[in-house]
């Protein structure tokens, strides 16, 4: 439901003002809770879903497939991801699947998915999200952030000894072990990347807009932590009439912001996981 | 509709509970993980007799029906345990499945599902055998879905293994079944049966103990039996690895499974079957997809483990390394003579004298100039699927402990199989001495790299060698043949009425609906003397328009075995009638064979007609088909009815009806013959017996009268009639019969012997240039040279198969022999199941029934197929091998000097044919002295010249005709009573 114009104009105002003051009373750097459960979808090497306060949901599954390869250095992933309510192709939709994508292309190496020489894993991520009032993004990059946290990849057999690996690696059809306890999990030495999207309201940065934040904000910035680090941002449109263009001031200032708040997220759903 | 809903309730009202099995299937590459879901019950019966409480509310199947409880409550009783129920571990069943089919022990068994799924794992037919144990009522077997019961289901624990898993669920089941029973019993003043857990695995034991489980392993166990010794040796043996870690030789390992595969895939190894060559143990050969010939396996080193019959992997050598196919005979008995069985591990895993006779071999590929000759050859690096069963054979004397005090200690001995082309196996016994002279029947359970023989161990002996049952059994066994009685389910599905059962005098029974009355017609059949299973019954007789109409009539077997009855499946499996000299193991039960299906005389009988109109010139106008009843006027041997026919003063009906017939399938026969049909010989022989004890007496040379071919050429037309029939109106499924054209290469060899040693050519482009030159292929000195060449020229031939008409192209379907375009078997259905299922899509076809939908399921129909092409080739072989048993047999302690020819020659012999007898057999030249008489051969020529003693030269060629001294001696490698063959004059000096 669009916002009336007092709305408009007093929540573009408390948000402007410093410090600002957001409807629900949260601080600038502060997540709404979430309900996350990891494991949920037992044919999937790794699945994720959480649930919003305002009713959004997203659940992830990882998929893995046995692919052969030409050149040992690609890293095959390949990212899906349905919103309800919305048609296939949507441009939301193609934002979302090519932001994750490539940040996961990006940061993966490519040796964690090799099996030999001629065969390696190729990674789907298949998304859906079932509901969203707030801009999906951030719920999916998270969900995503689980499954791959919770995926394992199948084992290859342990080959006797006495067998010779360079010809295993020039012809051999790889067998995997049938035990499902004895996957490796993906994320061993790799962390997933982590997509935050800040929407900024004149010279004031916020996480986790709720819609109606978005509604009045001047645009959106989206940033791919990885590794401890921003590896890259782009502009995003959060509403019809969106700026494209911001101060280096006022970027660096949300990178900054998202930077902090990234590392409490990824922190935040590392121990999901490992409780 | 009350029953329905209380059952729905009913399952409402247990609490069901879901639980999960995750594993990882890797199959062709890929990984995929896979979810099992199923849902935990509390009304999975004990299935003991004693039980009360499982008994009030067993499960009902889908039509509401309950299984009777198994378990007796009354088990057996051993000393240590008393009364028991025996709960096997999965390590049991790999080691003792031939115990545990065994009559004399094992009887009251919980098979837990845990240790069958993991035996499905580990072994197919072991599976398949404990299977069939458990369907078997007698030896009361019980699988116990342990896993889906509530109580004793494992949730696996974190970090803890599938196996230990596995074992903690068999222990849980084992408690469960202890504290369940002593409930069930209590207060009845009766004691429960021990639950005696068997297991070989030292952990899993130590770990029932301390649950209080009783438990023990199978050794001990089975010692506490009767012919403790017996059953003792059936145990599979170990292999032994404290030896082998001292071993510095072995075989080379085989390839791991994923670069096989791969390998496979991209075309650098290949696969095949292993044939190996039964003149020469160390030659195998195995047929690859690409290659012309087949690739050659050369030594035991190539050879590496595979036995005849496995599927195997090769990688070709490299090109110096090929050679030319073996002209040695090499017989394993000589080779490895000396080997002892107790210490195998010592020196290289090739002797010496087999490096030999491969050096020797290379050195003459390099004489040769011959090109095609050479042939590639390979190795083998990795078994997709051994082809291990059960072997007969006897145990190797020189191998058994003499000392007496040895003597019943466990010990090694070879067995000796009757198949040359199988290797010796080791076996573990207790009782070789009670074995020797007897056939013995062993498992072969492993080949371990290290071990020059395949391990073994003892089934059970057949008798003594070279009495009658015994070989008979032996025989039956080597060739698969299915000789058990016919089951009671199989009985149940024949008609009550027995041997009473009539033809419905009434023609308006429902049986006559759709059948023609052909009763008046003057049917006869022609069949060899002595002959119950009449299939087949013709007739002729002129009509008014100045044509013919001939009929064949067929016995309707179908009408009496529907499709998916237990009979029907029964002669599936069996595929056909095994016809021994003195033995017939039916196909369909004696009932329908020799009686209500058998068309015989002055009686009514169901039967499938196939009726042509014909001209004087033997030209088809009109074909139909119908389901008839008939009434044969006389059932004829071929030699009556040839009197009869010849037999100017008769002149009946009847009989002018059989010239007719004889006339026509004249005329037929040229007709086939001018489209390229090949006459093909295979030396047939007769065995006759004393009617009484049925002991041989005679062997004949079969005689073939004009009246064999009359019912063999309407039997052609018949056959291909419905062929033409079923195709059309079933081309994706029909039952039809095919004769490959036989690869040219397969001819080169004959070719160039007789054009060498004959000076005559053979041509092969077509069936019709074979059959000409097959023809002109004769000497008139030689009379029998013409029936040795085309007995020589169907071994290159390929074997005809049965097939389903959407597994191959329509130009595929061509009969090369009979030079058909298309084939099928109709005419013998009380004798082969093709048969049985060309009559249903026959009747499907002229719409006298509907098809039933397994006649239209073409995976099934090819699976049908393969089984029936199987069954027909071990048939025949079986055949074979009887009549050669009986020759043996009439030829004992006789001594006759006979005509044969040279049928091949190698450079330390020869092998001869005798037509009087239809044998074979190998001359040697270590038999014309000692040392070897030198010899000079020109394998160029196919000519072998020696020395015997001071005589002059002697000089034999490849067809030369000999005369043999012929006697009969049992074959030290086979135990088979051969004919033993002695060179006495060759007739070219």
């Amino acid at each position: 439901m669009p916002l009336s114009l007092t709305e408009e104009s007093y929540l573009s105002v408390s948000l402007s003002q410093r410090p600002p003051c957001r409807p629900d009373g949260r601080d600038q750097l502060q997540f709404r809770p979430i309900d996350a459960a990891t494991g949920i979808l037992p044919t999937t090497n790794g699945s994720a879903r959480i649930r919003l306060d305002d009713g959004g949901e997203c659940i992830v599954g990882v998929k893995a497939e046995v692919i052969t390869v030409s050149r040992s250095d690609d890293v095959h992933v390949e990212v899906d991801c349905d919103i309800v309510g919305l048609l296939p192709s949507s441009p939301l939709q193609n934002l979302l699947c090519s932001t994750l994508e490539t940040a996961i292309k990006n940061s993966l190496p490519s040796r964690l998915l090799r099996i030999t020489n001629k065969y390696s894993y190729k990674i789907f991520v298949d998304g859906i999200i079932l509901d969203h009032v707030s801009h999906p993004l951030t719920l999916l990059s998270m969900t995503t952030y689980l499954a791959l946290l919770d995926t394992r990849l199948p084992r290859l057999t342990p080959e006797p000894l006495g067998a010779n690996d360079n010809d295993k690696d020039e012809i051999g059809i790889p067998q995997f072990s049938s035990d499902w306890a004895d996957a490796d999990r993906l994320c061993m030495s790799w962390s997933p990347p982590l997509v935050q999207l800040a929407i900024i309201v004149g010279k004031n940065v916020f996480v986790d807009a709720t819609g109606e934040e978005a509604e009045v904000s001047d645009g959106g910035l989206l940033t791919v932590w990885h590794d401890g680090r921003v590896v890259g941002l782009r502009v995003v449109k959060t509403r019809d009439s969106s700026k494209q263009v911001f101060s280096i001031a006022s970027i660096s200032n949300a990178v900054e912001i998202l930077a902090s708040a990234s590392r409490d997220i990824e922190k935040a759903l590392k121990g999901i996981r490992t409780s | 509709m009350a029953s329905t809903k209380r059952v729905y309730r009913d399952s409402l009202s247990k609490p069901l509970t879901l639980s999960q099995k995750v594993f990882v299937r890797s199959r062709k590459g890929k990984a995929t993980k896979i979810v099992q879901e199923h849902y935990l019950r509390t009304d999975i019966p004990c299935s003991s007799q004693l039980c009360p409480t499982c008994a009030l509310n067993p499960p009902k199947d889908s039509s509401g029906a309950t299984r009777p409880f198994v378990l007796s409550s009354d088990p057996p009783s051993v000393k240590s345990w008393g009364p028991h129920y025996l709960v096997p571990d999965t390590n049991i069943y790999m080691k003792a499945m031939d115990l545990l089919e065994h009559f004399a022990a094992f009887y009251d068994v919980i098979v837990l599902q845990t240790t069958l799924d993991e035996l499905r794992n580990l072994s197919l037919p072991l599976y398949n055998r404990l299977r069939a144990l458990t369907r078997s009522q007698e030896k009361r077997f019980y699988v116990f879905h342990n896993e889906f019961r509530q109580e004793t289901f494992v949730q696996r624990l974190e970090s803890e293994s599938i196996n230990d898993q596995n074992d903690r669920a068999i222990r849980n089941a084992c408690v469960w079944y202890c504290v369940h029973l002593e409930e069930a019993v209590a207060g009845t003043g009766k004691s429960a049966p021990t639950i005696l857990l068997l297991s070989d695995d030292k952990d899993n034991i130590k770990k029932a103990k301390e649950l209080g489980i009783v438990c023990t392993t199978l050794e001990t166990y089975v010692r506490e039996l009767p012919q403790a010794d017996t059953l003792l040796d059936m145990i599979v043996m170990e292999a032994d690895e404290d030896v082998a870690g001292v071993n510095r030789y072995s075989y080379p390992e085989y390839y791991l499974t994923s670069r096989i595969q791969g390998g496979v895939k991209e075309g650098l190894l290949h696969q095949g079957i292993l044939k190996i060559n039964q003149y020469n143990f160390l030659e195998g050969s195995v047929s690859v997809a690409g290659f012309q010939r087949p690739l050659l396996v050369l030594g035991r080193e190539s050879i590496n483990r595979a036995m005849h019959g496995d599927i195997v992997v090769i990688e070709l050598l490299a090109r110096e390394q090929w050679k030319h196919p073996s002209t040695k005979i090499v017989e394993e008995e000589r080779v490895t003579k000396n080997d002892n069985p107790e210490d195998d591990m010592q020196g290289n895993i090739v002797t010496a004298q087999e490096r030999k006779a491969l050096i020797e071999e290379a050195r003459q590929v390099q004489h040769s100039s011959a090109e095609f000759r050479v042939q590639p050859t390979a190795k083998i690096v990795g078994i997709v699927k051994r082809n291990w069963r059960s072997y007969v054979g006897h145990i190797d004397a020189s191998s058994v402990p003499s000392d007496a005090a040895s003597a019943h200690r466990q010990s090694s001995v070879f067995l000796i199989p009757m198949n040359k082309c199988i290797p010796k196996i080791r076996l573990r016994t207790r009782q070789a001495i009670n074995l020797l002279g007897k056939r013995v029947l062993a498992a072969v359970d492993s080949w371990e790299p290290t071990s020059r023989y395949p391990e073994g161990h003892f089934v059970r002996t057949l008798g003594d060698i070279e009495s009658k049952d015994a070989e008979t059994e032996a025989l039956l066994l080597e060739y698969d043949v299915q000789y058990h009685q016919f089951t009671q389910a199989v009985l149940d599905c024949l008609p009550k009425e027995g041997h009473s059962w009539r033809v419905p005098a009434d023609t308006s029974d429902p049986l006559w609906t759709g059948r023609k009355d052909l009763r008046d017609l003057l049917v006869c059949s022609i069949d060899p003397p002595g002959c119950q299973d009449i299939d087949d019954a013709l007739h002729a007789r002129l009509l008014p328009n100045g044509n013919f109409e001939v009929g064949v009539h067929i016995a309707d077997v179908s009408h009496f075995v529907k499709p998916d009855t237990a009979m029907d499946n029964e002669a599936a499996s069996r595929g056909t009638t095994v016809y021994l000299v003195d033995k017939r193991i039916d196909m369909l039960p004696v009932l329908l064979g020799t009686d209500l299906c058998s068309l015989k005389p002055y009686v009514e009988r169901f039967a499938f007609s196939a009726i042509w109109e014909m001209t004087a010139d033997a030209e088809i106008v009109n074909t139909s088909f119908t389901k008839s009843v008939i009434r044969s006027k006389e059932a004829f041997s071929y030699e009556q009815a040839q009197l009869r026919i010849d037999d100017k003063s008769m002149t009946d009906d009847l009989t002018e009806g059989m010239r007719t017939l004889l006339r026509l399938s004249k005329i037929l026969r040229q007709k086939r013959m001018d489209a390229g049909a090949l006459n093909l010989a295979s030396p047939e022989v007769k065995v006759q017996t004393e009617s009484e004890t049925s002991d041989p007496m005679e062997v004949e040379v079969k005689q073939l009268r004009e009246t064999n071919s009359l019912v063999e050429e309407f039997m052609l037309l018949a056959n291909i009639s419905v062929a033409a029939k079923i195709y059309e109106a079933f081309p994706q499924s029909a039952m039809l019969r095919r004769h490959a054209p036989p690869p040219v290469t397969n001819f080169e060899i004959l070719a160039d012997q007789l054009r060498i040693c004959k000076g005559m050519t053979l041509r092969c482009d077509s069936s019709r240039a074979l059959a000409d030159s097959l023809d002109n292929c004769v000497d008139p000195n030689e009379p029998y040279l013409n029936t040795l060449i085309r007995i020589m020229a169907t071994r290159c031939m390929l074997a005809a198969e049965y097939f389903c008409s959407g597994t191959m192209t329509h130009s595929e379907f061509g009969h090369y022999g009979l030079a058909s375009p298309i084939y099928t078997h109709w005419t013998s259905p009380i004798r082969r199941y093709a048969d049985v299922v060309a009559h249903r899509q026959l009747a499907a076809a002229i719409s006298y029934e509907t098809l039933h939908p397994s006649l239209r399921d073409k995976p099934k129909l090819e699976h049908v197929c393969q089984n029936i092409n199987q069954r027909h080739r071990n048939a025949q072989f079986a055949g074979r091998a009887s009549i050669e048993y009986y020759v043996g047999q009439a030829l004992k302690s006789r001594e006759i000097d006979a005509e044969g020819y040279v049928m091949k020659v190698f450079s330390n012999g020869f092998i001869v044919f005798v037509p009087q007898f239809g044998v074979e057999g190998p001359i040697h030249l270590r038999d014309f002295g000692n040392p070897e008489p030198p010899c000079n051969f020109d394998e160029e020529r196919y000519t072998l010249v020696f020395r015997e003693g001071t005589d002059k030269e002697k000089r034999l060629q490849l067809f030369d005709r000999v005369v043999v001294h012929v006697e009969t001696v049992v074959e030290e490698s086979t135990g088979k009573r051969k004919v033993a063959l002695r060179l006495r004059k060759p007739l070219v000096e």
